[in-house]
């Protein structure tokens, strides 16, 4: 890659949630967001007596840009009487915000969450890995990786929208859908499911060119590494590309979950399946024993 | 402004307005800016060179104003001259070296090809023998080389130059051996001997400039992208997994130049050689040349492999919340299957030196600030739904 990844301060956390109670799981998110500085701001009134929580990320070095997110649960239940509490992102004095962002609760359900101090992405180990009928599992959103030193305020977000199952995050593809799932304010910029051809959604760049339609490795047959680029904007403005934290881009799909140790850091591959590519967080910002070296 | 930083780029221009006359100026042009640029250099004098097919007793053909007569068998004096065979073995069994009647020398490099070079022992650093260029041989005595200028019984004749060697990253520098040429300007081909691809399809009467490091070599007519007006040459940066990748596309064909373009990042897929421990490129097919087998990837997005460019991004600069363009590194990438078929076999063969691919497009030529190093446009492309949109700059400092 020509620079990155880019690190965050730190901490970075990857905890475990139970997600078989709407409370439980929302409190055991806020806490861990806290615990990698995310600020508590308020108590969000939500429905069947659940405290919801507002916070704020941990404001960028310099430039102090935030972003907030409300953890909360308005009275969703799936077409299986699961409930789903919801996440919302959006900016600090709340005037704009994405659409809202479910996650499945179901009995014996975990979730896992991977969080710094300016991201956070959401997973499940089961039932399923991805999304399915009645179980929405991925949520990603942050404040991103700014070259300016304007205060704009930024943000982006993927998550499962559009009353569908199929929008993934980077869960399952480094190019979510661009229609629903997603929003991102940059520059001034702001979108949030539209569904409309002009718009770029946020989607991860990979090594595409002329006839270069595959995944490219060295000669020793591994593949290089690249920089998290998130590009969005809109089709009849700019493509901007701007960074996320902690994180990198393998220029080949990995087949399941893979941990691997690099760059001091512990890092676990978000994108699972067959793709163009795998995006890598860093789960640790040491080496954990034992974790074999990611090769390239 | 790179990952692969040379340390030093030396930089040169030159107008050659005449085929002839001004051969000998280029060659010594590329060759002191090549030396300046940490290259080596040793002289190579000028010869003729063919490929001696079915030569019958008596044939004769005439090197300048001398006249050379093909015997057969040992019973016509001490310094015959070999005679021509379909098969290697005849020739080869005449040893390496042997003086000829004329104060030349031949040599058998590669089965039946013959070479006669001039003895010469003037200025080291100069090549000289311009005249020796006028020479064609007359007579069927054979056929010679790729250039497709050529007809049965011409030969080559070069009019010496140099054999330039760039530094080596683990082993194995590049060697570029850039001489005059009859039928064009100059001749540049790869390795010592003329036995490997050679380019040729040089446009006359141009300005050219010279990007040079220890390791690289562009060759190239500013404000002009068409035919004839490029070469690259590079010792490339290489590939983990290889020990080395020396790589160089140009034009051929001194009549219609072809390929040696500027057109776009797969223009560095024509004519092009490739040797990684062995020339297994060396000699591209019709096939081959048709397909963009050599290409620098740009950055774009795509859902499953197959994809190029899709998903709204096709024909846009992707620029940072700056404004501008993001660089990476210039990674060289070849196919070597049909890149569009399945499962195709692509891999990075190794980078340019002092350069980067950027995501944006600009015209080729146009200045460019990579973190505040000059560069310029060699390269670029404006993309489709197919290609990314991208530009390859080089360092000027």
């Amino acid at each position: 890659m020509s620079t990155g990844p880019y690190y965050s301060p730190g901490p970075i956390s990857n905890v475990t949630l139970d997600a078989s109670n709407v409370q439980n799981f929302l409190t055991q998110l806020s806490a861990a967001l806290q615990g990698v500085g995310w600020k508590f701001v308020k108590y969000i009134p939500s429905s069947s007596g659940v405290t919801g929580y507002a916070l704020d990320s941990v404001p960028l070095a310099g430039t102090a840009q935030q972003m907030r997110v409300w953890l909360w649960y308005n009275g969703r239940i799936n077409g299986v009487g699961y409930p789903e509490p919801l996440i919302t992102a959006m900016t600090t004095d709340e005037t704009l915000y994405a659409k809202d962002g479910p996650i499945t609760i179901s009995p014996g359900k975990t979730e896992r969450v991977i969080c710094g101090p300016y991201q956070f992405f959401l997973l499940t180990e089961n039932p399923t890995y991805f999304n399915a009928s009645f179980s929405i599992n991925d949520y990603g959103c942050g404040v991103p990786v700014l070259k300016s030193t304007n205060t704009n305020p930024a943000f982006w977000a993927r998550y499962t929208g559009g009353g569908s199952s199929g929008f993934r995050c980077f869960r399952d593809t480094l190019v979510p859908n661009n229609s629903f799932g997603y929003a991102f304010l940059l520059n001034g910029l702001f979108a949030s499911d539209l569904n409309d051809s002009a718009t770029i959604a946020p989607q991860l760049l990979t090594m595409r060119s002329s006839e270069l339609q595959h995944p490219i490795p060295f000669f020793d047959g591994n593949f290089p590494v690249i920089e998290p680029l998130l590009v969005m904007g809109k089709t009849y403005g700019t493509a901007n590309a701007v960074g996320l934290w902690d994180a990198f881009v393998y220029s080949n799909p990995v087949s399941s979950k893979l941990v691997a140790v690099a760059d001091n850091h512990t890092w676990e591959s978000y994108t699972l399946g067959a793709d163009c590519g795998s995006l890598f967080l860093a789960i640790a910002a040491q080496p954990a024993a034992g974790v074999p070296g990611l090769s390239y | 402004m790179s990952i692969h930083n040379s340390g030093n780029v030396t930089i040169a221009s030159g107008t050659f307005t005449s085929i002839f006359t001004d051969s000998e100026n280029m060659v010594q042009f590329i060759k002191n800016t090549l030396v300046q640029a940490s290259w080596t250099r040793k002289k190579v004098l000028a010869g003729i060179s063919f490929l001696a097919l079915a030569i019958t007793d008596g044939d004769q053909f005439t090197l300048g104003s001398q006249i050379f007569t093909a015997y057969t068998g040992a019973a016509h004096g001490p310094n015959p001259f070999p005679v021509g065979s379909n098969t290697a073995t005849n020739l080869m069994s005449l040893g390496n070296v042997v003086q000829s009647v004329l104060g030349w020398t031949f040599t058998t490099n590669n089965f039946n090809i013959i070479t006669f070079t001039v003895n010469d022992t003037g200025d080291p650093e100069n090549d000289g023998n311009l005249q020796f260029c006028q020479v064609n041989p007359t007579g069927t005595v054979g056929q010679y080389d790729f250039n497709p200028n050529a007809s049965p019984g011409q030969g080559i004749t070069w009019g010496g130059g140099f054999t330039l060697t760039s530094q080596a990253v683990n082993s194995t520098p590049l060697i570029l051996t850039v001489v005059t040429n009859n039928s064009s300007t100059i001749s540049i081909w790869a390795g010592l001997f003329k036995n490997s691809f050679e380019w040729n399809g040089w446009k006359q009467g141009n300005q050219w400039q010279i990007i040079a490091s220890r390791y690289q070599f562009l060759f190239y007519v500013p404000m002009n992208i068409t035919a004839g007006t490029f070469f690259l040459g590079s010792h490339l940066f290489p590939s983990p997994g290889l020990d080395h990748c020396n790589y160089c596309n140009g034009p051929v064909d001194p009549i219609i130049p072809v390929g040696g373009d500027r057109a776009s990042l797969v223009s560095v897929g024509n004519n092009y050689y490739v040797n990684a421990g062995a020339e297994y490129f060396t000699i591209p097919s019709a096939a081959e040349i048709s397909q963009p087998v050599l290409s620098f990837p740009g950055l774009g997005s795509a859902i499953t492999p197959g994809d190029k460019l899709g998903n709204r991004l096709a024909g846009k600069d992707i620029v940072n919340d700056l404004g501008f363009a993001i660089p990476y590194e210039a990674a060289l990438v070849a196919c070597q299957s049909n890149p569009s078929g399945a499962n195709p076999n692509f891999s990075i063969l190794g980078y340019l030196w002092d350069s980067v691919v950027y995501s944006g497009y600009d015209l080729p030529d146009n200045p460019a600030q990579i973190s505040g190093v000059s560069s310029i446009v060699l390269l670029s492309q404006s993309g489709t739904t197919s290609d990314s949109r991208a530009s390859l700059v080089a360092a000027l400092a």
